[in-house]
């Protein structure tokens, strides 16, 4: 068993990504293509795989630099703090973070290839991120979003991260036959509120499922930076060109939910899917508009009904907004961050991090959306 | 038309800067009115992204941000008009980011050329846009003769060029720095600017420091903002 290090996901080839098991669409040779192409500031990827006699064992992307994310989780207090010493003192000052995972993943499973010892390919993983971040003076590696049911999750535990909360995600199980199947499954006011919600929305809007969305990012952006701009927890930012290289990628496949209103689009929502599951991810509110929270009901719920149109048994929704969310049939699963520090001072801050994430738990998140 | 700021000096008069920037725009969207055949092209900055960090697009212009003075600001306010305006579809707005040897950086191009220490109160790492004007010249007029332009709002940014598009990423302050020093340099933290500032009082001028009080340079020369100049690449791909 070896390790080979890549700079560009097409090095290693969606052939090569296949045979592997794990986040079909947060893995997949398409969406961290596109990720690569529209990297931003200093940040940078390098692809960790384990090789053996009969090919790619598992491989996982890793981004490093100053301008990652990593602070979104945080108390504002903690955030404003780390802001004000970087803008004075520089970017010296910055903490150097590898970040391990995908960055706008939904679902953490590694990609492990099924018959691998999947404990001995971790470790060998996790060995070789410990060395990458010493070599490159990391002061921070972050193994993002595992998921709750990842089966290789103690071998991070054994390897001494620590382990945090992160935000949960919202999954439905689109194995329903019909609108009315899938509203008959919902709770009494989650099947008032979808009734409503279909009913005005038609009356009030058209939909369109657009395959080859390329031509109308110019006009989306500006939704989909609203929304970015409008969160509570501002995750990745991503650029014009992820969006077109989406359009372009395969797999997984993609397509646009387009939502408009006399002729204007209003709204928008990106379904990736791919080998079952399906991830709808970012979208796009006018908020100008004064229907903006029907719109975002609408766009979730049709994109939840065109997965069970398409056979597609496993939805996932997104780590935000999970009041309407769970009204529309969605479930939180938990998903962890472990973290590992590579200097004492970083080190010292882990309690309070730990701390602050304990807010995210399924039971809190769920008590507080009810 | 081509449409270029009136006042550019980066200080808190936001008076005379509304007064010079922003009063014309509502004459030129009333040009624009009354000749259906006219295009405007209105030389914005980039520093509209004010305190904004992280990713600045062109489909960006109100994400909260602060100003760091009445220059950007005034340039905020009348790109708002612009974009509000009903004759949105006939105006471009070019961001510009700054000049080399133009402004408040020629003056450090021209401390660079010199064999005097230097000293400058920056970032380093931070990424600091700059063009020359010649470049700057040559993409404006590019982007005023295409129609395919119209409507859009443009950065043009380090490595944007009307018949090529250079793969160059960003240039950093210290690679700017370190392409046109001759003498020795030395890069303090932005919060020690005073003291390069004192440094400079005691060796009676020898040693120079960057940038001067008041320049009002400062918060750039600090900045984390990424500027994406998407649009502006379609344009001339």
């Amino acid at each position: 068993m070896k390790i080979v290090w890549h700079s560009s996901i097409d090095d290693i080839g969606a052939a090569a990504l296949e045979p592997l098991e794990g986040s079909p669409v947060d893995f997949s040779h398409g969406l961290l293509r596109a990720m690569e192409r529209s990297l931003w500031g200093d940040l940078a990827v390098r692809y960790l795989c384990v090789e053996d006699e009969r090919g790619l064992c598992g491989f996982v992307p890793l981004y490093f630099g100053t301008n990652l994310g990593f602070m979104a989780l945080m108390p504002k207090l903690i955030r404003l703090g780390y802001e004000w010493v970087v803008e004075r003192f520089g970017l010296a000052m910055a903490y150097r973070v590898a970040i391990v995972g995908s960055l706008i993943s939904d679902r953490g499973f590694w990609p492990l290839r099924p018959d691998a010892d999947a404990a001995r390919v971790l470790d060998r993983m996790i060995a070789a991120i410990d060395a990458f971040a010493r070599e490159e003076h990391a002061q921070l590696v972050i193994i993002k979003d595992v998921h709750q049911d990842f089966p290789g999750i103690d071998r991070f535990r054994a390897a001494k991260f620590m382990e945090c909360h992160s935000l949960p995600t919202v999954r439905v199980d689109t194995t329903f036959q019909s609108e009315r199947d899938y509203i008959a499954g919902l709770s009494a006011n989650g099947r008032s509120s979808a009734r409503r919600i279909i009913k005005k929305s038609e009356e009030r809007f058209t939909f369109e499922f657009v395959a080859d969305y390329a031509p109308l990012v110019p006009e989306v952006y500006p939704l989909w930076r609203a929304t970015f701009l409008k969160a509570e927890f501002k995750l990745e930012e991503l650029p014009p060109q992820f969006f077109v290289e989406c359009a372009k990628s395969s797999p997984p496949e993609s397509e646009l939910l387009v939502c408009r209103r006399d002729g204007v689009i209003v709204g928008a929502y990106l379904a990736l899917y791919h080998r079952g599951q399906q991830l709808n991810k970012r979208i796009g509110i006018d908020y100008r508009d004064p229907d903006s929270p029907l719109i975002y009901n609408a766009l979730n719920m049709r994109c939840l009904l065109r997965a069970a149109e398409r056979g597609i048994p496993l939805s996932y929704l997104g780590q935000t907004a999970y009041t309407p969310k769970l009204r529309l049939g969605g479930h939180l699963e938990e998903q962890f961050l472990f973290i590992k520090p590579y200097r004492f001072d970083v080190g010292l801050s882990l309690p309070i991090q730990r701390l602050a994430t304990r807010r995210f738990r399924r039971e809190i998140v769920e008590r507080e959306t009810s | 038309m081509i449409h270029e700021p009136e006042r550019q000096a980066l200080d808190g008069n936001l008076d005379e800067a509304r007064r010079r920037n922003v009063e014309p725009v509502a004459r030129l969207i009333e040009a624009l009115r009354a000749d259906p055949a006219m295009r405007l092209t209105f030389v914005s900055t980039t520093c509209v992204a004010g305190n904004k960090k992280g990713l600045f697009t062109e489909f960006d212009h109100d994400c909260g941000q602060r100003f760091y003075n009445a220059y950007d600001r005034s340039l905020f306010e009348a790109e708002g008009l612009l974009r509000a305006s009903d004759v949105r579809s006939r105006v471009t707005i070019v961001r510009r980011c700054f000049l080399l040897d133009d402004g408040p950086l020629a003056s450090l191009t021209a401390m660079l050329a010199g064999r005097r220490p230097v000293v400058i109160a920056a970032d380093p790492r931070a990424e600091l846009h700059a063009i020359t004007s010649a470049e700057f010249a040559e993409a404006l007029a590019s982007i005023a003769a295409n129609p395919a332009a119209m409507g859009k709002t443009l950065h043009v940014v380090t490595g944007f060029s009307p018949s090529r598009r250079a793969e160059a990423r960003p240039t950093s302050i210290r690679e700017l720095v370190d392409a046109a020093r001759r003498g020795p340099v030395w890069f303090l933290p932005p919060a020690l600017a005073p003291l390069a500032w004192a440094l400079r009082a005691l060796t009676l001028g020898f040693v120079r420091a960057f940038p001067a009080p008041g320049s009002g340079l400062g918060p750039y020369l600090r900045h984390r903002t990424a500027f994406d100049d998407f649009q502006a690449r379609q344009l001339v791909t």
